[in-house]
C-alpha cells in the first residue's frame, strides 16, 4: 500500500485499536527494530514499539483531523538520537514519519538553558526592586512615592489640621559628655525604637529625629479626626516607657514633651538626599511648646487643648511669653481623665 | 506564583508556541491565513501573547493583536478552530484543566478584537 520507500525517512502504517503496524519501510525497521527484518515490526502493535506513548493524546489530535507529534529516544542507537514521530490520519489509519529530531533537542536544550539563566537574573532584579520599594517606603510618604515615580518631583502640600509632637531630653549635651559614644548612642536607638512603635500602634508617624529630639505627627497621611487625642496618649506613653526605664537604669532619661494642634506644610527637601520633612507655623508652635515644658511634662496648646481638655485631666499653666508669638496660655497634660 | 513560572517557565511556552505553530499550518481550516507571511514575525507575535496569557514577563497589547489581524477579516469559526487548536497544545503541555481555562478566559476575552466578520 505504502508506495514510498524512500531509506532515508521511516515510514510506519498503522490502522485499528489498538494501533497496529500494518506497513512499514526499511528505515523504520532499522530505526526501531533490533532485528533487520521487515517482520520484526508488521503485525506488532505500535505500543511494543514506542512502549512510552501516549496514544489517547494522538487518538485525540488525530480525531480532530491534527497531525500529532510523538518523540522518543532511538533504541540501541549509538548516538543516542533522538526521533520526532509525526502522526497524521491517513486513510482508515495513520500514518507516521519520522525525523532526526537531535539537533533541534539540542537548540531546545540551548534556549531552556539560556531563558532559565534569564528567569532567574529577573528575579534577582525583582527581588532587588522589591526591597529598595520597601526601604524608599520607610523614608518617604506613599503619596510622594507615587509623584517622584510619575512626575519625577514631588509637590509640597499643605495639611490644615494636624497634630505635632516635639520631644527632647533635658540634659543631653551632658550626658553626651559622661556617656561612651557607644553606649549613648545604643540606649537613644533602643528608646526612639520604643517611640516609633508606640507611635505606630496609635496611628501616629515619625518625621524624623534631630540628635535627641524626636519629631512626631497625626492625621497627617493618615486622616485621622481624633489626631490630637491620638498623639496626647502617645506622648503619655512615651513618658510612661520612660519612668519605668529609669527605675532599672543606671542612666536618667528626662524628656520634655510638647504638642500643638494646626497647619503645617509637608513635601521632600533635596535632590540627591531625599529627606520628608515638615514645616511651617504648626511645626514651629509645637517646638515652643517643647521648649516651654518641663522635665516629664506634657506641654500643650490652646488648640490641642481644646481637641482634648474633656478626655485628659490637664493643668492650666501661668500665661507663657513665647518668642514671636507673644504670651500663649499652654496646658499641662497630667493623664486620661479617670 | 503565575502560570508562566508553574510551568516551567520560557522554555513551556517556547514547545507550546512550537507546536501551535506546527497546528495551525497543517489545519486545513486556517492553515491559509498562515501561508506566505513572516515565520519569525509569527513565532515572536505568538510567543509573546502566549507569555502574557500564562501571566509571564511580556506585555501584549490589544492594540498589536487588532493590528496583526484587521486585513484577514477572520470570522467566528476560525477563531474557534485556533483556540480550539491552543487548548489541546495545553493539554498536551501537562497543564491543568483549571489553569487551562483560566488562559482560555483571556483568548476569550480578544476574540472582539480579532474577529471581524
Amino acid at each position: 500500500m505504502l508506495t514510498v520507500n524512500d531509506l532515508s525517512i521511516p515510514i510506519l502504517y498503522v490502522r485499528g485499536e489498538p494501533w497496529t503496524i500494518i506497513e512499514c519501510n526499511h528505515t523504520a525497521v532499522e530505526w526501531l527494530s533490533t532485528s533487520n527484518d521487515m517482520q520484526s515490526l508488521t503485525n506488532k502493535t505500535l505500543s511494543m514499539i514506542m512502549p512510552n506513548i501516549n496514544q489517547k493524546r494522538l487518538e485525540r489530535r488525530i480525531s480532530k483531523g491534527r497531525a500529532a507529534t510523538f518523540e522518543m529516544i532511538l533504541p540501541d542507537d549509538a548516538n543516542n538520537r533522538t526521533a520526532l514521530f509525526r502522526f497524521r490520519p491517513f486513510k482508515d489509519g495513520v500514518l507516521i514519519e519520522g525525523s532526526d529530531h537531535s539537533s533541534v533537542k539540542e537548540t531546545q536544550a540551548m534556549l531552556a538553558s539560556y531563558s532559565v539563566m534569564i528567569e532567574d537574573k529577573q528575579k534577582e532584579l525583582q527581588a532587588e526592586y522589591d526591597r529598595a520599594e520597601r526601604l524608599l517606603a520607610n523614608i518617604l510618604p506613599q503619596k510622594t512615592i507615587t509623584q517622584l515615580k510619575t512626575l519625577g518631583k514631588t509637590v509640597p502640600e499643605r495639611y490644615a489640621d494636624v497634630s505635632v509632637l516635639f520631644l527632647d531630653f533635658v540634659g543631653f549635651t551632658v550626658m553626651s559628655q559622661q556617656m561612651e559614644p557607644e553606649l549613648l548612642f545604643a540606649e537613644l536607638n533602643e528608646i526612639f525604637t520604643t517611640f516609633d512603635n508606640i507611635c505606630e500602634r496609635l496611628g501616629c508617624e515619625r518625621i524624623k529625629t534631630i540628635g535627641d529630639a524626636y519629631l512626631a505627627v497625626c492625621g497627617m497621611h493618615t486622616p485621622n479626626l481624633n489626631h490630637a487625642l491620638s498623639i496626647t496618649s502617645a506622648a503619655i506613653e512615651m513618658r510612661t516607657y520612660l519612668i519605668e526605664r529609669n527605675r532599672n537604669s543606671q542612666h536618667q532619661w528626662l524628656c520634655r514633651i510638647g504638642i500643638h494642634s494646626g497647619a503645617l506644610m509637608g513635601g521632600v527637601v533635596g535632590k540627591l538626599k531625599y529627606i520628608y520633612d515638615i514645616f511651617g507655623d504648626g511645626v514651629n508652635t509645637a517646638a515652643r511648646m517643647e521648649t516651654a515644658s518641663e522635665p516629664m511634662k506634657i506641654n500643650v496648646s490652646q488648640s490641642t487643648y481644646s481637641k482634648i481638655h474633656t478626655q485628659f485631666a490637664m493643668e492650666k499653666r501661668e500665661l507663657l511669653s513665647i518668642k514671636g508669638k507673644g504670651s500663649m496660655q499652654t496646658y499641662f497634660v497630667n493623664g486620661p481623665k479617670t | 506564583m503565575s502560570l508562566f513560572e508553574k510551568y516551567g517557565g520560557f522554555s513551556t511556552v517556547s514547545a507550546i508556541v512550537h507546536s501551535f505553530y506546527s497546528d495551525l499550518r497543517d489545519s486545513p481550516k486556517v492553515k491559509h491565513y498562515f501561508e506566505n507571511i513572516n515565520m519569525e514575525r509569527l513565532i515572536d507575535h505568538q510567543t509573546k501573547f502566549i507569555s502574557h496569557a500564562l501571566g509571564g514577563p511580556a506585555h501584549y497589547e490589544g492594540r498589536a493583536l487588532l493590528q496583526a489581524h484587521s486585513h484577514l477579516s477572520v470570522n467566528q469559526e476560525d477563531f474557534d478552530e485556533v483556540a480550539d487548536i491552543l487548548k489541546d497544545n495545553l493539554e498536551d503541555a501537562g497543564m491543568e484543566e483549571e489553569d487551562v481555562n483560566t488562559v482560555m478566559a483571556i483568548v476569550e476575552s480578544v476574540r472582539a478584537v480579532i474577529v471581524s466578520k
